[in-house]
């Protein structure tokens, strides 16, 4: 189930008021930074700086950004072990056997086990950096004036406003049938699961024909007209953003090697 | 499950966003065609959209222990085809990395292929071969969802193998050793939400069956005859 709705949290951010522009250059920027990043020191001070930032001046809960955080670390600590025995190279550091196998950990796969677990937490926090102070409208708006299809950026929009009637209407009919004991045994549980996606599916079909008059009233001509009173952007959060940014690829190139950055001059 | 935000290297990532971006691109064309010859399909799109996104976001009751979420992409390709079913699936990953934080957007194409396009293309082989067939409703729709389920989880552990090879074996070699790990829970489950799937095409047939000859899923005699079929019992 959704357990919260982050888009709220990004709606009663104190960066709510900022340009959305300003808010994905900083995101956007850290997140192919640390991407693009052959060394773990980019992905680490970026996922740290936006993490402090979203912690200090964005006043989000402790708590909840650890929670938040927890899912792709476990995640990505028991894929990063994988990788770890698979791949190789460098000096042999142990060996653990399991099974009919030896699985071996030399320095290079450790290398690189600690470089994704960075790359992860830097792009992952960058992600959050959007998702907690840029409410899902702004992005909606900003892909419009990007060119993206109006079609789809009203198809998105569609969606996104029925997510919330469709999940409150999951919810009842869930707690309805564990008040009634539907999810006891797997069976029923299979059942009672099926038969809540039956009718989820009939209403949001029903809905969608009730959208159409609704629509339709409204003279619908195939695209949705919305006032959009954008914030202007703001020096003053735009500058930090651009000297950050600066600062972060700085410290890339400086940690590039000397191939890497050969083929970044010949880039360039 | 999905690839996570910074797992895949920059590199792969952007060969998946370029190989997912033609697909995407016909996803497009066949939904502003569809729009054209029926506006109405734009809202009703829209509130299936969030019905396969709160779908894959419920939690599904697992045989093997551990909890995960059926992808509805298997339903979404019955009912809508492969190209909407791409467009569709894709807005879902975006709106699953955007407000639940799974998935990313920098791995956001490899998902996108996985998931919306690979997935809905091998299940709409498998609805078309047997739509017209003497084989049950119910079996057509279960192998079409689990294959749709199986496909996603296969391509994901190919994308997984091709960016991390193993140094003994190479990239089959990670790749059995993905899919191996993956097969622990997702065998079950894909065969959980073809189940699922299944019960959920009779729940809508016994409640709702001209939905399904609205959207032309399978023949009119052909859901009489399951309709007929299930009172004899």
């Amino acid at each position: 189930m959704i357990e919260t709705h982050l888009d709220q949290i990004a709606q009663e951010s104190p960066f709510s008021h900022i340009h959305p522009g300003t808010k994905l250059l900083l995101a956007g920027g850290s997140l192919i930074f640390s991407l693009i990043s052959p060394s773990f020191l980019v992905p680490l001070i970026s996922g740290l700086c936006l993490s402090l930032t979203l912690l200090i001046y964005g006043k989000i809960h402790p708590v909840f950004y650890g929670k938040m955080l927890l899912l792709p670390a476990v995640f990505s600590i028991m894929s990063v072990l994988i990788i770890i025995f698979m791949r190789g190279g460098g000096e042999a550091l142990a060996s653990i056997p399991f099974l009919w196998m030896e699985l071996t950990i030399t320095t290079h796969s450790l290398a690189e086990g600690f470089q994704i677990l960075c790359r992860v937490f830097g792009c992952t926090v960058s992600l959050y950096f959007i998702v907690l102070t840029t409410p899902l409208s702004d992005l909606l708006s900003s892909a419009k004036r990007l060119g993206v299809p109006v079609e789809l950026t009203d198809l998105m929009m569609i969606i996104y406003r029925y997510i919330f009637i469709v999940y409150d209407m999951a919810v009842e009919i869930a707690q309805a049938q564990k008040m009634r004991l539907g999810y006891r045994r797997p069976i029923e549980a299979i059942q009672s699961f099926a038969m809540l996606s039956g009718v989820l599916f009939i209403s949001s079909w029903n809905a969608g024909e009730g959208l159409i008059q609704a629509m339709d009233a409204r003279c619908y001509q195939g695209e949705f007209p919305a006032l959009e009173q954008p914030e202007p952007v703001c020096i003053a959060s735009f500058l930090p953003v651009i000297l950050y940014l600066i600062g972060l690829c700085t410290i890339l190139v400086l940690t590039l090697d000397r191939s890497a950055l050969h083929l970044l001059l010949w880039i360039l | 499950m999905h690839i996570m935000e910074g797992f895949l290297p920059w590199e792969w990532c952007l060969v998946w966003w370029i190989i997912s971006t033609p697909f995407l691109y016909l996803g497009i064309i066949g939904l502003q065609n569809v729009m054209k010859d029926n506006r109405e399909f734009l809202p009703l799109l829209g509130v299936c959209g969030a019905f396969i996104f709160i779908l894959s976001a419920l939690k599904l009751p697992s045989v093997s222990g551990s909890s995960s979420h059926p992808t509805g992409t298997g339903l979404s390709t019955i009912c809508f085809g492969v190209f909407v079913t791409s467009i569709i699936a894709s807005i879902v990953l975006l709106f699953q990395a955007l407000l639940l934080a799974h998935g990313g957007l920098s791995v956001l194409g490899a998902n996108i292929f996985s998931m919306a396009i690979a997935g809905p293309l091998v299940a709409y082989g498998v609805y078309t071969s047997l739509k017209n067939t003497s084989i049950s409703i119910y079996i057509t729709v279960f192998l079409t969802c689990a294959t749709a389920d199986l496909t996603t989880y296969i391509i994901t552990s190919l994308q997984l193998a091709l960016a991390y090879p193993a140094m003994v074996g190479g990239i089959l070699s990670s790749f059995i050793a993905f899919l191996s790990i993956f097969a622990v829970t997702q065998l079950p489950l894909a065969i959980v939400e073809g189940c699922i799937l299944a019960l959920v095409f009779k729940y809508i047939m016994q409640l709702k069956p001209e939905m399904l000859i609205k959207l032309k899923v399978f023949s009119e005699k052909k859901i009489q005859e399951a309709t007929s079929l299930e009172g004899s019992f």
